[in-house]
């Protein structure tokens, strides 16, 4: 198989990647304006889609190394990235399938390990910098986020006396700055990724090409250190924006109401802790996963209320889902390096794989569509079972909750007005005492 | 084996702190926006001093914003470090 060739496969396959990584992080930016009605379910994608295209263009440098020291970099050959890509997209689409949110940064991180102990065995990876940057991280990520939002919601709850029309609006506009600020975040960071994965692929083109006819150069040739080619640029910021277009629904389900009801002081809440989080972790070098941050603030919210808010088994679920991903992504992706090792047929039948489970995946999950016009119907993405309808399972009404006065008559759970609640019980007031005159005949006057 | 301690204390702070600000300021906002209620019941007229308290809140939390977007975009000069 030609270099060029080869070097076209393995674009293209980088920009799926980052077409999965679109659609996959879409609910981290806009998961609680979806479950709260700050944003429309399309209104909202398209929004973060814009914002994680401008992200990406925004991204000045690309990462020095697509590993971070994890693995070594001379070990890591077009093969090799493509090897990983599989990895990572195929646990993309399976986590995605389950409804399950996953760091993609993790997959593709687990996927390279996966392929590299295939191309050089243990002596290829740096395990240290698997505890240091990967483990770690995935630890203290939902922690801080889920503190820092409990403590917020805490506060906003506290903030006003009664639900205004004013204060709905606020906590409503609030929400969506912070959504889209949390979607620009995830350009910038996300869109650099696949960028510096397509540049590292032309550079080693390139190198090949130099060895067998040097001096001769093509239109996508690269140097190292280089700065990405515009059509990168664009290209990846155009698939990441498409991906997270296309909604991730199933996963914008799970985060948005799998976990708990959450109102808009609540979504505020999560989505201000969760870019705090993203904005101090970048600039102290400690990167953290945009999609573990925004978990653990939606269960910090949770928490905030009442601790029976929190759906502890779809937590669980999505921890397995965190504790997976770096061995299942390594495991398929290894499956591929060892097929793209037997030679051009290998390559070709990986890619087969790929696509054919892609198929799989896609045709398996439309048993239970989750579209915009459903994702806030129920709070259970299901593959083949049905997903339980919301006011099936509404939950009983919060003791703290006013009671229903005559203009609100559909059922609390089911009611997109906001309740403000204090989290004690208001002042009981006198009731003033009426005096009842009784007239000489026994009969009373009640004024 | 490399652990960056003090950077992910600073995290750590940095997000508390930061999230913990933003939210009391709109709260702040909330707060003052929102008239109280009479012995009757009936809400009162909110006071100039609580528009004012409630405009400065707003604005305070627009700066937060806007620090949060200079601090984003790569393009925006960072003379200092953290």
């Amino acid at each position: 198989m030609s270099i060029e060739l080869t070097i076209l496969i393995v674009v293209i396959v980088a920009l799926i990647f980052d077409f999965t990584n679109g659609f996959h992080d879409a609910a981290n930016a806009m998961a609680t304006s979806v479950a709260t009605g700050a944003f429309k379910p399309k209104v909202a994608v398209l929004l973060a889609a814009i914002m994680n295209l401008i992200g990406a263009c925004l991204a000045t440098e690309v990462a020095k190394t697509i590993s971070g020291g994890l693995v070594a970099d001379s070990l890591i050959t077009a093969k090799t990235v493509f090897a990983a890509l599989v990895g990572a997209i195929l646990w993309n689409l399976l986590t995605w399938l389950f409804g399950m949110p996953s760091s993609s940064s993790h997959a593709v991180f687990g996927a390279l390990i996966g392929a590299v102990l295939v191309e050089a065995g243990m002596a290829g990876v740096n395990f240290s910098v698997v505890i240091s940057k990967i483990l770690l991280p995935a630890l203290i990520a939902p922690l801080v986020a889920g503190v820092a939002s409990y403590l917020a919601t805490k506060i906003s709850y506290r903030g006003a006396h009664s639900a205004t029309k004013a204060v709905k609006k606020r906590y409503r506009t609030a929400q969506r700055v912070s959504s889209l600020m949390v979607a620009l975040a995830h350009g910038t960071a996300d869109g650099q990724k696949t960028m510096g994965i397509i540049m590292l692929v032309l550079i080693v083109g390139t190198t090949q090409l130099q060895e067998i006819s040097p001096g001769v150069t093509m239109w996508w040739h690269a140097e190292p250190g280089a700065a990405p080619h515009l059509w990168v640029i664009l290209l990846a910021g155009i698939a990441i924006a498409l991906g997270t277009y296309s909604g991730g629904w199933r996963i914008m389900r799970t985060m948005g109401k799998g976990m708990a009801d959450i109102e808009p002081p609540q979504g505020f809440a999560v989505e201000t802790s969760a870019m705090a989080a993203i904005l101090a972790s970048s600039h102290f070098g400690f990167g953290l996963s945009t999609t573990h941050v925004v978990s653990g603030a939606v269960m910090g919210t949770g928490l905030a209320r009442t601790p029976d808010e929190v759906r502890w088994g779809t937590a669980g679920r999505m921890l397995s889902a965190w504790l997976l991903t770096l061995p299942a992504a390594g495991i398929i992706a290894a499956a591929a390096a060892w097929l793209v090792h037997l030679g051009d047929g290998g390559f070709i039948t990986a890619i087969v794989f790929l696509v054919v489970s892609a198929v799989v995946i896609k045709i398996v999950s439309s048993h239970n569509h989750v579209s915009s016009e459903n994702v806030n119907d129920s709070h259970e993405v299901k593959v083949l079972a049905k997903a339980a309808v919301s006011s099936q399972t509404a939950r009983l009404p919060n003791p703290l909750l006013p009671p229903l006065t005559d203009k609100l008559t559909a059922h609390p759970m089911e009611s997109n007005v906001l309740r403000l609640t204090r989290l004690k019980a208001p002042k009981q007031r006198s009731v003033p005492k009426v005096k009842v005159k009784t007239n000489p005949g026994g009969e009373t006057d009640g004024n | 084996m490399e652990i960056k301690w003090m950077e992910l204390l600073s995290v750590v702070i940095v997000t508390i702190i930061a999230a913990v600000a933003i939210a009391s300021l709109l709260s702040l906002a909330n707060w003052a926006r929102t008239a109280p209620e009479g012995a009757d019941g009936v809400e009162l007229s909110v006071s100039t001093g609580r528009k004012v308290l409630e405009w400065v809140a707003i604005g305070l939390t627009a700066l937060v914003v806007l620090f949060g977007l200079w601090l984003l975009i790569p393009y925006f000069p960072k003379p200092w470090k953290f």
